[in-house]
């Protein structure tokens, strides 16, 4: 899956919870929570989300890694490349 | 367009007499339309005109010479029977339904029946029991046969020829209380036989008509607007195939509508119109569909009463000033 | 005259029950039928979702209670009706099979002969084949619906037009055409506007907090009382937890925090039911809830809240309880509640931690008498045996009905709650 790819299925896992968030409206490097207002139930739910559409499982510890928009995206984006090579 | 003032029956000859010139197998046939002139006055001075051959006295015999019609037609003449009145044609009911309207079908297409068949009709001579039927609806409900109800009387004048050109039966009625009426007629036909049209636009209420209860409807309708009700007037002209499309844009229009219709009640085209409305036009209305018919008993004879069973103006009126309250 | 015995209970009128539109709140008094989900003739078990309403808080689903078939539907959507109004009419199961067996031996229902026929051969014939069916009475059903004229009824499904309060000027006060001017004016003043529909909703939905709040603060004497909550142990254990599991199985500290109340509760019910009336009043008095029905407070993203309910709160495990957690708050979202969750809470809480308020002191609901108020967990430095440690602590904040409840026994409350939280697994 290539980075735009991934992108999307960001943005669409967010939109699962946040239904009215747009790219342009999210700033990527800051707070994903903050930015789409989103609470304790919304971010597991998004987590949850891009398990089902992406099958990585992020754990509780991993959190920090995956607070920004950027962050999830590289994230994402190395394990992703691991699946596919292994 | 020129334009000319006629009556009823003068309107009426003036189509014979085009039909007669325009198609050599025309010929009119039916019980003193040629020496006598016709029992009213429709055919005066063709048989002088035209001769025994186009203008054809027939013996009292309605299912006689109705049949000969449908054999001429068959023949490949083109027939215009008239019967006297609506009333004498129950003798002709075999030939024109078993006959004149099923022989396509029952050949497999192999045969037409070009034939017309005029008809007077309608109530308010004093002609009684026998002799004062509606019987549009009787002849409207037969698939085969075409039912047509000049109202006006460029109907009158054009009809007749748009009806000829028909390769099926088409059976005309002349209501006997418009004949002596004056009315403008033009050279042409406003629309073809088969549609129906508004005589006058209104908003409020559509009053759907035919025949001798027109002029009942527009005499009703300028009343009404005294009242500020507009009415809307639809006059059918073609009773079978009904203008199912005319009836249901001016209900859509107007969402009320109350029709009139000289036959009695029960059975009546009113009723059949009203289940169209229904079916195609329920989601427009704003309050039931009212009919006006005649009253449910043979047709007196003393005027008064005559008058007290026929539909009225002064009940279009009521009528109509009820419905605005869907009453 | 006949052989075969009528029996009565065979021919008679099926017992039937009134399906009303719900009240779903102290404060609602009419509601919309949007959608039906049945027919008539359909059978329906209880809990089955039947319709969809549309009320001030929003779109839910209803369901029916009983189980048997739908027998006659009264109202057809869209419609507002006040609350109790007769929607349709259930046939209920047990009554219909009472019917059934009995009709076999019946041949089919024919009316004794007509003093017409003389012939007495023939009478008598007859008379041994004809079977006198009582007729089954048909039941006067009352027209409890909006009359209005298909072309009023048609536009107001088109335009979302409200008719209940139209004052219809046709028969039985049938709503015609000319009675919408009026209303189809003022829809066409405000089309300009260009509102989407989820601002009329979102209106509703303050109007309907409005009323509720005030009619709280105007009745009920509340009381506050705060209590600092150490969750230290609780964090550490949803993190063990969690490290083992999928997102999916997640635990949120909420879900602790609404086990923690319910077991609490089991113990002090008397901060979970209701008081009905006034002091006023003769028969004024706190009803104890026989369960525990915690409402939670979900903010909806477009703006206003929904308050559904989790029910059986003590019966279910923490894991249940978050899977819980985790449907209502969808369903919030995409209005398919159901009015039994938005109808029984017997207390409600207010996760405003989330929010990032420290403490919340909530408004009761009423006819509730008590409402809790988390807020944020913080990290604080707490001295515990002469030693500073670092903890993490979550202020929980009660408002209590003094009229039910007094100081005392809101403070035991409190810390029974607090004591719980500290052995996380055994909840």
């Amino acid at each position: 899956m290539n980075n735009n790819n991934t992108q999307q299925t960001i943005l669409e896992a967010i939109q699962e919870v946040a239904p009215e968030i747009e790219l342009d409206d999210i700033d990527m490097d800051e707070d994903i929570r903050e930015e789409c207002d989103l609470d304790s139930m919304d971010f597991l739910n998004y987590l949850i989300a891009l398990k089902k559409s992406t099958g990585i499982s992020i754990a509780e510890g991993d959190y920090t890694l995956v607070n920004t928009f950027n962050k999830m995206l590289n994230y994402l984006s190395e394990r992703l490349s691991e699946k596919s090579s292994s | 367009m020129s334009e000319q003032v006629l009556t009823y029956r003068e309107a009426l000859r003036s189509g014979i007499e085009q039909a007669l010139i325009d198609d050599e197998r025309v010929f009119l046939m039916g019980e003193d339309v040629g020496r006598y002139g016709g029992c009213y006055g429709v055919s005066k001075g063709l048989f002088e005109r035209y001769g025994e051959q186009k203008i054809i006295d027939t013996p009292l015999c309605e299912s006689g010479f109705v049949g000969v019609g449908v054999g001429a037609a068959l023949g490949g003449m083109r027939p215009i029977i008239e019967v006297m009145t609506v009333n004498f044609s129950l003798l002709a009911m075999d030939q024109i339904v078993n006959s004149a309207a099923t022989l396509r079908h029952m050949s497999g297409g192999q045969v037409n029946v070009p034939l017309v068949i005029r008809m007077a009709c309608g109530a308010g001579l004093q002609l009684a029991a026998q002799h004062s039927h509606s019987w549009e609806n009787f002849y409207a409900h037969i698939p085969g046969l075409k039912v047509l109800s000049p109202a006006t009387h460029n109907d009158a004048r054009h009809m007749l020829i748009q009806a000829l050109a028909d390769p099926d039966p088409v059976i005309i009625f002349e209501h006997v209380m418009l004949l002596n009426t004056n009315g403008e007629v033009s050279d042409k036909s406003e629309a073809s036989m088969k549609k129906a049209l508004v005589r006058q636009q209104g908003t409020d209420v559509s009053l759907i008509t035919y025949g001798g209860s027109l002029t009942k409807a527009l005499a009703a309708a300028k009343q009404l607007q005294t009242l500020n009700i507009s009415a809307e007037v639809v006059d059918l002209r073609c009773l079978r195939p009904l203008d199912t499309k005319a009836i249901v844009a001016s209900v859509t229009k107007t969402h009320r509508a109350i029709i009139i219709d000289e036959a009695w009640l029960t059975g009546s085209l009113a009723g059949e119109i009203s289940a169209i409305i229904m079916e195609q036009a329920f989601w427009h209305l704003d309050a039931p569909v009212k009919r006006i018919c005649t009253a449910e008993v043979p047709i007196p004879y003393p005027s008064h009463l005559e008058q007290a069973a026929l539909p009225q103006v002064e009940q279009i009126v009521i009528a109509a000033q009820d419905i605005m309250a869907a009453c | 005259m006949t052989s075969t015995p009528i029996d009565k209970t065979q021919t008679s009128v099926a017992e039937f029950e009134d399906i009303t539109m719900p009240s779903l709140g102290a404060d609602m008094t009419e509601g919309t039928l949007t959608e039906w989900l049945v027919k008539e003739g359909e059978q329906v078990n209880s809990g089955d979702i039947i319709a969809v309403l549309e009320t001030q808080k929003g779109a839910i689903d209803m369901e029916v209670y009983s189980s048997g078939t739908i027998a006659e539907i009264l109202v057809t959507p869209v419609t507002e009706v006040p609350v109790g109004t007769v929607l349709a009419r259930l046939a209920l199961a047990e009554a219909s099979q009472k019917m059934s067996p009995q009709k076999s031996s019946v041949s089919t229902p024919i009316l004794a002969p007509t003093p017409a026929v003389t012939a007495s051969d023939t009478s008598t014939e007859l008379e041994k084949n004809v079977v006198v069916s009582e007729q089954v009475k048909v039941v006067d059903v009352k027209v409890t619906g909006v009359k209005a004229s298909p072309i009023v009824r048609r536009l107001a499904k088109e335009q979302q037009l409200n008719l209940t309060g139209i004052k219809g000027s046709g028969p039985q006060g049938a709503i015609l055409l000319n009675d919408l001017a009026p209303l189809l004016k003022a829809k066409t003043d405000t089309k300009s506007e260009q509102h989407k529909p989820a601002d009329k909703t979102e209106q509703n939905m303050r109007n309907a907090i409005a009323v509720a709040m005030t009619k709280s603060k105007q009745e009920i004497p509340h009381f506050y009382l705060n209590l600092e909550l150490d969750l230290t142990n609780a964090q550490q254990w949803l993190q063990q937890q969690n490290q083992a599991t999928p997102p999916e199985e997640h635990l949120l500290l909420l879900a602790l925090l609404l086990k923690a109340l319910a077991n609490s509760l089991v113990k002090y019910p008397k901060l979970n039911g209701f008081y009905q009336g006034s002091i006023f009043e003769k028969n004024s008095a706190f009803e104890q809830a026989n369960a525990i029905h915690i409402g939670n407070v979900i903010s909806l993203r477009q703006g206003g809240l929904v308050v559904p309910a989790i029910h059986d709160v003590d019966k279910l495990s923490v894991s249940e309880l978050m899977q819980g957690l985790r449907d209502i708050t969808e369903r919030s979202r995409n209005g398919h509640l159901r009015s039994s969750e938005l109808m029984d809470a017997t207390i409600t809480v207010t996760n405003m931690g989330e929010r990032g308020a420290d403490s919340v002191f909530g408004i009761i609901y009423p006819p509730q008498v008590a409402i809790l108020g988390f807020g944020k967990v913080r990290e604080i430095a707490k001295v515990v045996n002469d030693d500073v440690v670092i903890a993490q602590v979550l202020t929980v904040s009660l408002s209590a009905d003094h009229r039910v409840i007094d100081g005392m026994l809101a403070a035991k409350f409190l810390n029974y709650l607090a004591k719980k939280l500290q052995k996380p697994e055994r909840l």
